[in-house]
């Protein structure tokens, strides 16, 4: 059911006064829209979306946050805001939350205390993980500002520009903050109103990449491990990873194979940067062919 | 020779990579009937989902640092043109369940709580609710549980430090519908607190003694939300264990 403006106004004053009622109907109307918002936003993997929810469902649930809702605002803007606030204090305690080795359990399922005479490899694993992770976050910032800029703009749909990146634009362009901002509005909305079936097999190649590239950080953590009666985890990634590259053929067989990853034309990123289009497509097949050089590195 | 194929290899290279940015569907084609054209199309296509996750995630944790008023406008625009009842992805029935069951439980007050997901995906805690108490995940080897033919976790462990001492709960998934917990005392626990009860969705299943190790354990545990009660002559402890069942 489709809510009017002056029905959510209301909506969100009696939550804000703690009405139960009110509160579930809230969650009935929106649950969707905070689940998705982390998924849409950021790109957050379902997983972490899930944990995210839990943690927005606390805090909205006793009605506080509603008091700050200003009618003029928009509730739209108001909740996405309010979302994007809670992602960032998430994203913080996640990052605060240090995992600790304490109590271990030996092959009989004893604990044990004792760590002096064993090297801790889990650590050693996790330092390495987190390694892995770095280098391809850093795959970008490796790439000269003016191609990286060229391959944010291309793939805009999804990717932010970071404060660095806004400046160089701006200075490049001449744009103003405001007209930037519009310009790549412009383009999301533009590159946005896909039809539901492409919105789906985006979903779904998205997901099948997210696993595959998850499945290969696991198998790195996996390879230094050796139990004395553990089975050959690293094999059986490799055959979750053969089956999700299987998936993937399966869905181009089934002509369902099209470019799901949307990229603004070339002639739009050619008419804000005033470089011709030529320049675009060759700064762009570089700045991928860098890219991949990284993801091959770590054998993909 | 080598290097006149290796020239052309890279040509050929350059040529597929070029055609899938110009949105060319004939490397699809050739990804059909060729299985090295198919290498070479998943390897675009992971870099890129690779370089959109990588630079997301980065991007997150940088606005922990430097946020704008203009990332912000940006960041809200965004979710305006792609969050629509057309557009989501439905909310999984785990999460639905977790709201009925916690408007249903309509408390006075909030008890400390942990909320894990377990089912064919693994476990996954999907929050820790502790008060003023700081809980922290634990990392534990259990090669019993190594063992087992997912690959997925399969464990959750928390530590909580109170003024009083600390404690180590631990969530072991036993199959695809039951965990197991177990929640071990430190020494100064024990002197406190004898007696342990256990109730699921506010009925009383269960009541033990705590052992002289302060261990104290549970098996069969299905769906829902329990409640644990630590007791002893002068005090009480409780906490909620909700556990939700993701049903693939």
């Amino acid at each position: 059911m489709k809510l009017s403006q002056e029905e959510i106004f209301a909506l969100v004053q009696s939550c804000a006064n703690g009405n139960a009622d009110s509160l579930k109907k809230f969650f009935e109307e929106f649950s969707e829209d905070i689940y998705n918002f982390p998924i849409r936003v950021f790109h957050l993997e379902e997983d972490d979306a899930s944990e995210f929810f839990i943690y927005a469902y606390e805090r909205l649930k006793s009605g506080k946050r509603f008091q700050t809702f200003v009618s003029k605002s928009g509730f739209k803007t108001w909740l996405y805001t309010v979302l994007r606030n809670m992602l960032i204090d998430w994203k913080r305690n996640k990052r605060e939350l240090k995992i600790v080795s304490s109590v271990k359990v030996n092959s009989d399922g004893v604990e044990y205390y004792s760590i002096e005479n064993e090297p801790d490899l889990k650590s050693d694993m996790q330092k390495e993980a987190d390694s892995i992770s770095s280098r391809f976050q850093d795959a970008l910032s490796e790439i000269k500002i003016e191609s990286r800029i060229i391959f944010k703009l291309a793939y805009i749909y999804y990717l932010n520009l970071n404060a660095e990146e806004i400046e160089y634009l701006i200075e490049k362009t001449g744009l103003s903050k405001e007209e930037l901002q519009a310009e790549i509005i412009s383009i999301r909305d533009s590159l946005s109103e896909k039809e539901m079936h492409i919105l789906e097999s985006e979903d779904k190649i998205a997901s099948i990449y997210m696993n595959i590239l998850d499945l290969k950080q696991q198998q790195e953590k996996e390879k230094p491990i050796v139990f004395n009666d553990n089975l050959p985890n690293y094999d059986k990634i490799q055959i979750s990873i053969d089956k999700k590259y299987e998936q993937r053929r399966k869905l181009i067989e089934k002509k369902n194979k099209g470019n799901f990853i949307s990229r603004t034309p070339y002639r739009v990123i050619a008419r804000i940067l005033q470089i011709p289009e030529g320049g675009v497509s060759i700064s762009l097949q570089r700045v991928l062919e860098k890219i991949q050089k990284k993801f091959i590195k770590y054998e993909i | 020779m080598n290097s006149k194929n290796e020239s052309k290899a890279a040509n050929n290279k350059k040529n597929f990579l070029g055609l899938y940015l110009e949105g060319d569907e004939t490397v699809y084609d050739l990804a059909i009937d060729d299985d090295s054209a198919f290498k070479e199309l998943s390897e675009i296509e992971e870099s890129l989902h690779g370089a959109i996750k990588y630079e997301n995630s980065k991007y997150l944790d940088s606005l922990l640092d430097e946020d704008s008023l203009l990332l912000e406008n940006l960041d809200i625009a965004k979710a305006k043109s792609r969050i629509s009842k057309e557009k989501n992805k439905p909310l999984p029935i785990y999460l639905q369940n977790y709201m009925n069951a916690d408007i249903a439980s309509q408390k006075e007050k909030e008890s400390d709580k942990l909320v894990i997901r377990f089912g064919k995906a693994g476990m996954k805690l999907l929050g820790s609710f502790f008060g003023e108490s700081l809980i922290t995940p634990l990392e534990l080897t259990i090669p019993s549980v190594r063992n087992s033919i997912n690959t997925v976790p399969q464990s959750i462990s928390m530590l909580e430090k109170t003024e009083q001492g600390s404690l180590v709960y631990q969530v072991i998934q036993e199959n695809e519908n039951e965990a197991y917990l177990s929640v071990k005392f430190d020494a100064s626990f024990v002197a406190i607190y004898n007696q342990v009860n256990l109730r699921k969705d506010n009925r009383f299943i269960y009541s033990s003694n705590i052992n002289s190790e302060g261990l104290v354990s549970f098996s069969g545990l299905k769906e829902g939300i329990y409640n644990i009660e630590f007791t002893g002559k002068n005090a009480s402890k409780r906490f909620d264990l909700s556990l939700f069942a993701d049903k693939l």
